[in-house]
């Protein structure tokens, strides 16, 4: 099934005081991969950037680095793309998850290691358990964890930041969609599974008979899993398979190789405020799944 | 059972080995006393050079720890060692450019993936782009080596930012100057030639580039070698915050300019180089400095990357890596060592837990002895393992040979390590020939602060016949000062050149009063206690320290306070507090002074410490002491004056010194003739500022008989001729701000003017009612508002504030 996107996603940050110099990294611009094809797409900052230069990273996605030279009270920064998702129904992963831990693929075994901002503890073995009883097939056991995660956490608004760690959400027993795919990346590698943090967007449908309101949508983010013969993508904020209404943006370890924007200011003062913006449109009609 | 160790001095029948007969020799003929002696003698070298290393933690720095005796290595030997770190360095850099393009040696399978990308080391960063021609990944190179029983072994690598290149030279130059004679005619090689070898290896291929050794700050770990090196290499040491990314390369700040950094030699550690792509918390880095380093329009070195190369998991692998890569064997073996995320060398840990020394595979973490371990801190750790096996490494723990040190009860055979180093010349790989030998602490497994010892590679080099320069006269100073001062170092000159003045002027100051309290001691009358009353008071506020003896009673004995001005170094204005912060600008701008400022900062402070240790206050020994001090002040003005270039780093340490004394003048008068009282006391007193202002024979000369008030205020104000007058320090200043770019200072002209309308006689002038010299004061008050913002606007001029970095939070996923 075949869905083509308009995406803005717009940042507009403003400072309390004269910012001189705002150096910036982004990843939001939508990767290309086998299902998802973007076929333009942009960062504009304002004020003008005076340099604004994109690569693609050791993961294959779209880093684009901006510095702002001209003293500054308010930045913005506009990511623009048309991009199209052609999704197929993942077929069901049946090796058991121990025969997936133990083939030991070569490009997937980086990301049965821990990383950065996700360490092996045993909390988080624990709380897995449950889900990996021996010989499930794989795919039924990230299904599981998918689902718990989903049932056993509330979804709260601002309950945590973007340090927030695994440990504050088990703890804590809230969070938002960064926390809990990082919970589930974190405890398929305590099985020795690789798995994937997925930046990127979910379209949001209104309410039958209301019209779409404008920067609704939002940045999202959910988990990857191998199984062997591929990656199966799973979104544990709503409990569902990723399909054709998601738009990947980047994937890492974890969210730290993939922050939509971050950035170094030089300012006396820097206090700030941010809106965000987000608005996926359908530029074509495409068959809902 | 353990094997006895190797004794590098002896063989197996107690004989001396041949190339240390020389020092066998010093050993017998030297005797307790005579080792003593030596240990002193470098004690006070390495006090008289200033060589120290800053611990961790630590308030300040303390002196570096040598032991007199070298490690001595014979040269036929020394070529095997020489090929295998020379060998191990080429396979580290193609290692590391592979790991970073295409990684070939893991899907090979000659590497298992956990070892590279498990390592917090490995930066995803630092890959290059698919096709990207290969970088140079090592430049420099350091090799901990211990021998053991089988010949050397391969104790760890260090190739983030390794230090002690320099500290090896720094222990040359003290070793060669104890043991004179021996080093003398025993046939040592150069440790020079290393130097040159790094300096033309970062100048290889590229026209006239310009390179920068990146450290972070003055105050970190080993301060004093980078700015060793700094001088050796003739590099400008920088700060992060000197540097800039614009245009998609790197520049430095200089004194009102930019200019573009080709090469970057780093002794910051990768994680700390950039805030923005990097650690978010550094303030040491540079914003973008990945991403042009990343481009190529900087060679950064080592690269950026290199730290996965530091993992002792990689120890198991190098052998074949190394058939592989380099179609040669192995030459260093490296201590045997099981990578625990391999299942079979992780059940032969477990099995051997208590033969092996476990440690995790990053960096700072410490090292745990399996025989050390309790049943529980075993399951304990096992569990920590296994959860995690990749992270860890075990290792068998060497026996290190042994060589004389110098101990309490004469030299005695201690254990020694040696941390060689190999330089990418250009011209294949370069081995400094020697190290930094070091013994470690009895039972420890973290190296830090250790005893270091010199190493000695004795016999000529069958290809090195030139002969150079002799170590221990290559001596740092201001002739290899680069062109262009940056920001940091400018404002640190500035401020030494205020704290060395301050520290004259409170000396002098200090000792006035200390001598007119011993005459008052000994031949108590009312004027004396008058004008003793007044200088005190007075003291305080030239030295800004009020209330200080306004809060001391008029009979109250005022030796504490002295005494608090002459050695607290904790209080602003005191004497303690000048010197200190003498010495701590002093060592910020290291590779800028000459050596010889280490002899002087080293004694004042000395006999600082004296002073301050006595709780009764001796006039007698005050004023000695203070003498002393002066002594030292004044040999460090002939230094600056007669010893340093006159760059643009220059101009601004003396307009500090010119500032400062300015406003001491301003300061000394204002406290002591404005509100003066009349008879007997004033004359006291003003003989007293006449001292302090170090006037008293041109007063006497010039004014023979005529000692007024209106003649010592126009030798101390308007006086052009005399070095001590505030006209003086006016002209000084015009010329060093005549030499810095950037206009004069609107305050310079306003306190210009304001001195050149005034008339010596008015100003001497009393008022008729209260006795009191209103002209004076109202005439010192502008001119010390002046001042002050004159020293603001230089300041601003030269020190360009840049404003504070701030990591801007990522944004957070909304939903």
């Amino acid at each position: 099934m075949t869905s083509t996107y308009r995406v803005t996603h717009r940042t507009a940050y403003e400072y309390s005081g004269e910012v001189t110099t705002s150096f910036g990294r982004a990843h939001l611009l939508p990767r290309t991969q086998p299902d998802q094809r973007c076929a333009e797409a942009r960062v504009v900052v304002d004020p003008e950037p005076d340099e604004l230069r994109e690569h693609v990273d050791a993961f294959g996605n779209r880093s684009t680095y901006f510095c702002v030279r001209t003293p500054h009270r308010a930045l913005t920064v506009l990511a623009e793309s048309t991009v199209t998702v052609d999704r197929a129904v993942v077929p069901p992963a049946l090796r058991g998850w121990e025969e997936v831990r133990d083939r030991k693929d070569l490009d997937a075994r980086p990301f049965a290691l821990p990383s950065p901002r996700l360490p092996a503890q045993p909390e988080v073995a624990d709380y897995a358990a449950p889900s990996f009883p021996p010989g499930r097939p794989l795919g039924e056991a990230a299904a599981d964890l998918c689902r718990r995660i989903h049932d056993d956490f509330a979804y709260v608004t601002g309950s945590t930041t973007v340090r927030s760690t695994v440990t504050d959400l088990l703890t804590g027993g809230e969070g938002v969609c960064q926390d809990f795919a990082h919970l589930a990346v974190a405890a398929l590698r305590t099985r020795g599974l690789p798995a994937r943090y997925v930046s990127g967007y979910l379209e949001t449908r209104p309410p039958p008979g209301k019209p779409k309101l404008r920067g609704v949508d939002a940045s999202h983010a959910w988990f990857s899993v191998w199984t062997g013969d591929g990656w199966l993508d799973l979104d544990p904020t709503n409990d569902r398979v990723v399909d054709d209404s998601y738009v990947v943006l980047a994937h890492g370890r974890d969210y730290g190789d993939v922050p939509p924007l971050k950035g170094v200011l030089f300012a006396d003062s820097a206090h700030s405020t941010m809106a965000v913006a987000v608005d996926l449109e359908r530029v074509e009609p495409g068959v809902i799944g | 059972m353990t094997p006895a160790p190797y004794d590098e001095m002896r063989d197996a029948t107690g004989a001396v080995r041949a190339p240390w007969t020389g020092l066998a020799g010093v050993l017998d003929g030297a005797g307790r006393a005579g080792l003593r002696a030596r240990r002193a003698h470098t004690l006070r070298l390495l006090a008289d050079d200033g060589v120290a290393y800053h611990p961790p933690g630590a308030e300040t720095e303390q002196l570096w720890e040598l032991d007199p005796l070298p490690l001595v290595l014979d040269g036929a030997e020394w070529a095997g060692l020489e090929r295998g770190v020379a060998q191990r360095a080429e396979l580290l850099d193609r290692l590391l450019a592979d790991l970073y393009g295409p990684r070939a040696t893991v899907t090979r399978g000659l590497l298992p993936v956990e070892v590279v990308d498990g390592h917090p080391g490995y930066l995803h960063g630092w890959r290059r782009a698919v096709g990207a021609p290969p970088r140079r990944e090592l430049f420099l190179s350091g090799v901990d080596l211990g021998r053991s029983s089988d010949g050397w072994t391969v104790l760890g690598d260090r190739v983030q930012a390794p230090s002690g290149a320099g500290y090896a030279m720094a222990n040359r130059r003290v070793v060669a100057r104890v043991l004179s004679a021996l080093h003398r005619r025993s046939r040592i090689r150069r440790l020079g030639p290393f130097f040159e070898a790094v300096r033309a290896g970062l100048q290889a291929g590229r026209e006239d580039p310009r390179i920068v050794l990146l450290h972070p700050g003055p105050d970190s770990e080993t301060g004093y070698e980078q700015a060793l090196l700094s001088s050796l290499l003739g590099l400008p040491l920088v700060l992060g915050s000197e540097l800039t990314v614009r245009e998609g390369r790197l520049w430095q700040h200089s004194l009102g300019r930019l200019d573009p950094v080709d090469v970057v030699l780093r002794r910051l550690d990768a994680d700390w180089c950039d805030p923005l792509d990097l650690r978010p918390d550094s303030r040491l880095g540079v914003p973008g400095l990945l991403e042009v380093a990343r481009l190529g329009t900087v060679t950064v070195l080592n690269g950026l990357g290199a730290g996965v190369a530091e993992n002792p998991g990689l120890l198991p692998f190098l052998p074949a890596l190394c058939r592989a890569l380099l179609g040669e064997d192995l030459l260093l073996p490296g201590v045997p060592t099981w990578w625990c995320g391999d299942p079979v060398s992780l059940a032969h840990v477990r099995a051997h837990l208590d033969d092996l020394v476990l440690t995790p595979v990053a960096r700072g973490h410490d090292p745990v002895r399996g025989a050390d371990l309790d049943s529980a801190a075993r399951a304990a750790l096992l569990a920590r393992i296994e959860a995690e096996p990749h992270a860890w490494a075990a290792q068998r723990e060497v026996v290190l040979s042994v060589a004389p040190v110098v101990t309490d009860a004469g030299a005695e055979p201690r254990p020694v390590t040696l941390r060689t180093f190999a330089v990418s010349s250009g011209e294949g790989w370069e081995v400094l020939d020697g190290g930094l030998g070091a013994v470690p602490t009895a039972g420890a497994l973290v190296d830090g602060v250790t005893l270091a010892k010199d190493v000695w590679v004795v016999g000529e080099r069958p290809d090195r016949t030139a002969p150079g320069v002799p170590d221990e006269t290559v001596v740092p100073g201001a002739a290899t000062t680069p062109a262009g001062v940056s920001p940091r170092v400018a404002e640190d000159l500035f401020w030494l050149g205020r704290y060395a003045e301050r520290a004259e002027d409170t000396a002098r100051l200090l000792r006035a009063v200390t001598d007119r309290w011993a005459d008052f001691r000994t031949s108590p009358e009312p004027a004396g206690a008058g004008a003793l009353r007044a200088l005190l008071l007075a003291t305080s506020e030239i030295t800004r320290t009020t209330p200080g003896f306004a809060a001391v009673a008029p009979d109250d004995d005022p030796g504490p306070e002295l005494h608090s001005l002459l050695g607290d170094r904790t209080r602003p204005g005191t004497l303690g507090f000048a010197v200190h912060r003498l010495t701590r600008a002093a060592q910020a701008v290291r590779e800028q002074l000459s050596t010889d400022t280490w002899l002087v900062l080293g004694r004042l402070d000395s006999v600082l410490q004296q002073l301050a240790a006595h709780a009764e206050l001796d006039t007698g020994e005050v004023s000695d002491g203070l003498n002393r001090v002066l002594e030292g002040l004044l040999a460090l003005a002939g230094i600056i004056a007669e010893s340093l270039v006159r760059d643009a780093g220059w101009r601004l340490l003396d307009a500090g010194r010119r500032v400062e004394r300015a406003q001491h003048v301003v300061a000394l008068l204002a406290a002591t003739l404005c509100d003066a009282p009349r008879g007997p006391a004033d004359r006291l007193v003003v003989e007293s500022v006449t001292i302090v202002a170090e006037s008293v024979i041109t007063h006497r000369r010039r004014n023979a008989g005529r000692p007024g008030i209106a003649a010592l205020l126009h030798l101390l104000l308007a006086d052009r001729d005399n070095p001590r007058a505030l006209a003086h320090q006016l002209d000084r200043l015009a010329d060093d701000l005549a030499h810095l770019p950037g206009g004069v200072p609107a305050a310079f002209d306003a306190a210009v003017a304001r001195l050149s309308g005034a008339d010596p006689v008015a100003l001497a002038a009393r008022d008729t009612a209260d006795g009191t010299r209103p002209a004076l004061r109202a005439l010192l008050a502008g001119l010390g508002a002046d001042l002050d913002r004159l020293a603001e606007q230089v300041a601003a001029a030269h020190f360009a504030r840049r404003p504070r970095p701030h990591a801007y939070d990522p944004l957070l996923g909304a939903s």
